[in-house]
């Protein structure tokens, strides 16, 4: 009885700690944990994405997805894309290789001519795959460029029953101030597991832009990751949204650093 | 008649009656709707509105402003700078989509280098030097996709083109482009056209004038029969019963839910040129027996004795003749045959109950000031010559109306827009430019149909659709054409350096696959305005360089003819839309109803004459003038070249409206004094003073509705000199006819029987 009393003690002791600690918290540490624990070496899974129109048009794809992280780098990684379906797109292939000193590398494949050319490194705020989702989002959920933004701690908030860290971040580096597409943004990060919720972006004239919502957050076993298998980003100036949903997530499973080679690409 | 006579013994029942009915449909003013727009106004079973409908149906409906910055040459640091500004200020407009704003700082310029493909924007760097200046106009001059389209080939215009929200307020759009002009104006032109600013620079314009020189006119009609009589009385009493039958009309429309549109506009005008003539004939009639009477109420008791039934049977009449144009497609033509109908009948209560009461309740006055009495012997003078002459007359309007009746088969129908301008107008001018440096501002959308879905990016299919397109483009008036073949031959000639014809023939996949590039790099509105979601069906957009209607008919019938001859065997369908071809439509809507609107409200005097007076010789008597005069202003807007739009179509219910007041009252004048004198004796009383009320009623609305032509509006400045010539010409018509048709029709006769029921 005693050992189960010391247990609860202990128990209510660190979870008091925890809270305690969390509590504490600034906007940069908020971000940094999130950064820490939400970093990856390898990532790869399939995706279906359904493009809205704001007229109510629809556009439907679906590829798999690669990621690996430039071991030597904090936040460049190379990233394969390829479409499965439709049928007639199927093999069509994007390959991306960031680098920290010089520009981004991109190169596309086309199976219909067997033809791989390179392509100029898309801006920052390019749409990604013709999605609501922007190269510099896609780089931000990578990896966070903590080192260029400051953040500040916001009242934290609840949605759909999981308590939320608001952060906001706002560039501070002049180079990035000048590139982003965004004056602000606003991230919701899970207290208990430290994934991104929700952000909400503000253009560069500080007007609402668009808004990205995650759901369906599920642990992968075995790797102390939380994913979501739902996303849904909205942009509210134009009314056009973007549904993505995941598959077959695995992070951290090596991957042959082959896959993100230009043969490999040709080879498929 | 009874009730007439029974009102005007209860004069104090009767204007507070008259006052309470006024206080009621004030009161329903309030209630007006206003609709600008056309849309919906046409049949929606129509065929070609059908397939109209059905290209919004799959690739939205798309109204789009453009901006133009000229300069002598746009490839200067400067002027790039602006331009990419701009576009960001045209971001920020009212209902302008943010995601779907082109220029040459929205593309991405998709260019072969020796690296790979540029995919970069064509102004993310503007650069001040020479060299990269000249590089990017070497850029440009090979990419189809902007050259000609987003820049002219001659490098003197660069365009923004934002598309707009379906629900976009005019008013609002164009204010704000305005203010765009201004801010960004000088050294370079800035230039903003487009379907909506010219809709809206139009209207503006329009409103501007007639609520400018639409009150002035009125009053000058006003002002005109004071000339006439020469008494204050004269004029106040018929124009208030002229805004009076106004207020009830709009009233009514309140009450009804009958909107203002841009036909019932017109209403102030036509009730002052067809109501004012009731009053005109009350207040003659009044004039002419106050002479022989002791008191105001005894000449006014004559008075409604005399015009009463006369006004009372064109009233109602006229009234029947507005229902006519019930016949109409066009939902604002027709509610404006209600509203007319009702007008008339307004009218003619008002007109028989206030005036007679009005002028017995005041002191009587009497009139030996009328004006124009040279009028008397002149036309007395021209009827005794038709008269006698009734045969050489005869043939020579027989002449006369066939030649304008053959003139008026040549008329042009519809409204060309930028014609509506002055030459100096700003809107005239920037519609010129983007005529003359780029591939033109009017759109018409052809959508072809493969039926199967997915099939657009079957390679026979592709290579159809190619050759239409190429085909299209040579038609006459055709700037230029543009769909995804467009898009999918500047890809192959980037990524495989190879033009798209014959000799290369693309396979699904190269299509497929092309189209998903761009679909990846493009916003959604840019794929979708050319292909269905489906990819079953594609849109080529055809540029016209033309407003005229004509042309865009020529264009219409051109590309049907080129349709079926690439694909046959209905292997696939072809719609049209775009606003080029709704305005197609309601020109042949107007045209069509137009003849019937004609025809059937001829019917309708002709009918109710004959009703009326117990005779189809009369009835046929009472049609003449209104025939001729159709016929005459037809001819005449045949031969000058004035269109038949919305505006100028309504001419010919004032035309009816005024000519059976004239033709009744000649006619039952002239039928009096027949009885008890001989046909000559009669021409000259009738002379003497009907047809003095009756030029009294013409020269005022022609002094007055003159004033309509210094607009610089062309619809404003027609409507005003047709109203004139109309007026002159029933006037004349009614004068000249009837002399001539008296001498063949009762030759015989020396007091003869009459012609008319008597009114008494």
């Amino acid at each position: 009885m005693k050992k189960l009393n010391l247990t609860l003690l202990i128990g209510s002791l660190i979870c008091f700690q925890l809270t305690y600690a969390q509590q504490s918290l600034n906007g940069r540490q908020i971000m940094e944990t999130y950064q820490e624990r939400s970093k990856i070496d390898f990532l790869t899974s399939q995706i279906n994405y359904i493009n809205h129109s704001k007229k109510g048009r629809i556009q439907n794809r679906s590829l798999n997805q690669f990621i690996m992280r430039d071991k030597s780098t904090i936040d460049c990684y190379a990233f394969l894309l390829q479409f499965e379906s439709p049928k007639d797109i199927k093999g069509t292939s994007t390959l991306t290789i960031q680098n920290e000193k010089k520009a981004d590398q991109q190169w596309l494949y086309l199976p219909a001519m067997r033809m791989t050319k390179r392509i100029s490194p898309n801006k920052k705020t390019g749409r990604f795959m013709g999605t609501e989702l922007t190269y510099e989002d896609l780089n931000n959920y990578l990896s966070e460029p903590l080192e260029k933004y400051g953040y500040e701690r916001k009242p934290d908030q609840e949605i759909n029953g999981r308590q939320c860290f608001v952060v906001q971040a706002i560039a501070t580096d002049d180079s990035e101030m000048k590139n982003s597409g965004y004056s602000s943004r606003e991230i919701w990060i899970d207290q208990e597991n430290f994934t991104v919720l929700k952000t909400i972006f503000f253009d560069k004239s500080g007007e609402l832009l668009k808004t990205y919502q995650a759901e369906d957050v599920r642990a992968l076993a075995g790797t102390g990751h939380f994913r979501p298998y739902r996303i849904e980003i909205r942009n509210h100036q134009t009314g056009n949204w973007t549904e993505i949903y995941y598959a077959d997530i695995q992070i951290d499973k090596p991957l042959d650093q082959n896959i993100f080679t230009l043969n490999y690409l040709q080879s498929k | 008649m009874r009730i007439l006579f029974y009102l005007l013994s209860k004069p104090k029942l009767t204007l507070v009656s008259l006052l309470v009915i006024s206080l009621l449909m004030a009161l329903g003013i309030s209630k007006l709707e206003v609709r600008n727009n056309f849309d919906g106004e046409l049949p929606q079973e129509d065929p070609v509105i059908a397939g109209f409908n059905l290209v919004q149906d799959h690739f939205d409906k798309r109204s789009a402003i453009l901006f133009g910055i000229e300069a002598e040459d746009i490839y200067n640091k400067q002027t790039l700078i602006k331009l990419r500004e701009m576009t960001d200020a045209v971001k920020g407009l009212p209902f302008v989509l943010k995601d779907e704003i082109k220029s040459l700082s929205t593309v991405q310029s998709l260019s072969s280098e020796d690296w790979g493909i540029d995919t970069s924007g064509f102004l993310d760097d503007i650069s001040s030097s020479n060299f990269d200046l000249d590089e990017l106009k070497s850029q440009i001059a090979h990419n189809d996709m902007v050259s000609g389209k987003l820049v002219s080939s001659d490098g003197r215009l660069a365009v923004i083109i934002a598309n707009l929200d379906d629900d976009f307020i005019g008013a609002e759009v164009f204010k704000g482009a305005q203010e765009i002009r201004d801010r960004f104006h000088g050294p370079e032109i800035i230039h903003i056209t487009g379907a909506p600013i010219l809709v809206e620079e139009v209207q503006q314009g329009i409103s501007g004038d007639t609520s400018k020189f639409i009150p002035l006119a009125i009053l000058l009609v006003f002002i005109g029969f004071y000339f006439s009589f020469r008494k204050l009385r004269a004029v106040l009493l018929p124009a208030l019963m002229v805004i009076l039958s106004i207020v009830w009309t709009m009233g009514f429309m309140g009450w009804a839910g009958l909107p203002l549109t841009v036909v019932s506009n017109a209403l102030p005008v036509i009730m002052v040129a067809v109501a004012s003539s009731y009053g005109i004939h009350y207040m003659y009639a009044y004039y002419k027996h106050a002479k022989d009477s002791i008191s105001g109420k005894e000449a006014a008791m004559r008075a409604l004795q005399n015009v009463g039934r006369p006004i009372l049977i064109t009233g109602i009449t006229s009234a029947l003749g507005s229902v006519s144009l019930l016949v109409f497609d066009i939902v604002s033509l027709r509610e404006f045959g209600i509203i007319g109908a009702f007008g008339f009948v307004f009218a003619t209560i008002i007109c028989l109950t206030l005036l007679p009461v009005a002028s017995a309740g005041l002191k009587l006055q009497i009139n030996s000031k009328i004006r124009f009495s040279f009028i008397t012997g002149r036309v007395n003078t021209l009827s005794q010559f038709v008269f006698r002459n009734s045969l050489l007359v005869i043939s020579f309007y027989t002449v006369l109306i066939a030649i304008l009746l053959y003139s008026a088969t040549t008329i042009k129908v519809g409204d060309d827009y930028t014609k509506f301008f002055p030459a100096n107008h700003k809107g005239r001018i920037a519609a010129n430019t983007f005529n003359d440096h780029l591939m033109g501002i009017r759109l018409m959308d052809v959508m072809i149909d493969s039926k199967s879905y997915g099939s657009i990016k079957n390679a026979e299919f592709a290579n159809n659709l190619r050759n239409l397109q190429s085909e299209i483009a040579k038609l006459p008036f055709v700037g230029g054409t543009f769909s995804y073949l467009d898009i999918i031959g500047h890809m192959e000639e980037v990524f495989n350096n190879k033009s798209l014809d014959t000799n290369n023939p693309l396979t699904t996949e190269q299509v497929s696959q092309y189209l998903m590039l761009f679909e990846m790099s493009a916003d959604p509105g840019d794929l979708f305005e050319l292909v269905d979601e489906n990819q079953e069906r594609a849109k080529i957009q055809v540029f016209i360089k033309s407003s005229n209607p004509e042309d865009h008919k020529i264009i219409y019938s051109g590309i049907e003819e080129l349709f079926s001859q690439y694909f046959p065997e209905g292997k696939a369908d072809l719609h049209l839309g775009g606003d080029v071809v709704n305005r197609i439509s309601l020109g042949d809507y107007i045209v069509k109803g137009k003849i019937q609107n004609i025809i059937l409200s001829i019917i309708f005097v002709l009918i109710t004459c004959t009703i009326v007076f117990k005779s189809f010789k009369h009835g046929f008597l009472t049609i003449m003038p209104i025939v001729s005069s159709l016929v005459m202003i037809f001819g005449v807007m045949g031969i000058v070249g004035i269109r038949l739009g919305i505006s100028t179509s309504l001419l010919t219910a004032m035309i009816v409206g005024v000519g059976i007041d004239f033709s009744v009252h000649y006619l039952n004048a002239f039928n009096k004094n027949r009885r008890s004198m001989t046909d000559k004796e009669a021409l000259n009383e009738t002379s003497t003073h009907t047809a003095k009320a009756i030029f009294f009623d013409a020269i005022s609305n022609i002094a007055g509705f003159s004033v309509l032509s210094i607009s610089g509006f062309l619809p404003v400045q027609h409507f005003g000199w047709l109203l004139a010539f109309s007026m002159l010409l029933i006037f004349l018509n009614t004068i000249v006819i009837y002399p001539a048709l008296f001498a063949r029709l009762y030759k015989s006769s020396v007091t003869g029987n009459p012609i008319l029921v008597s009114t008494n």
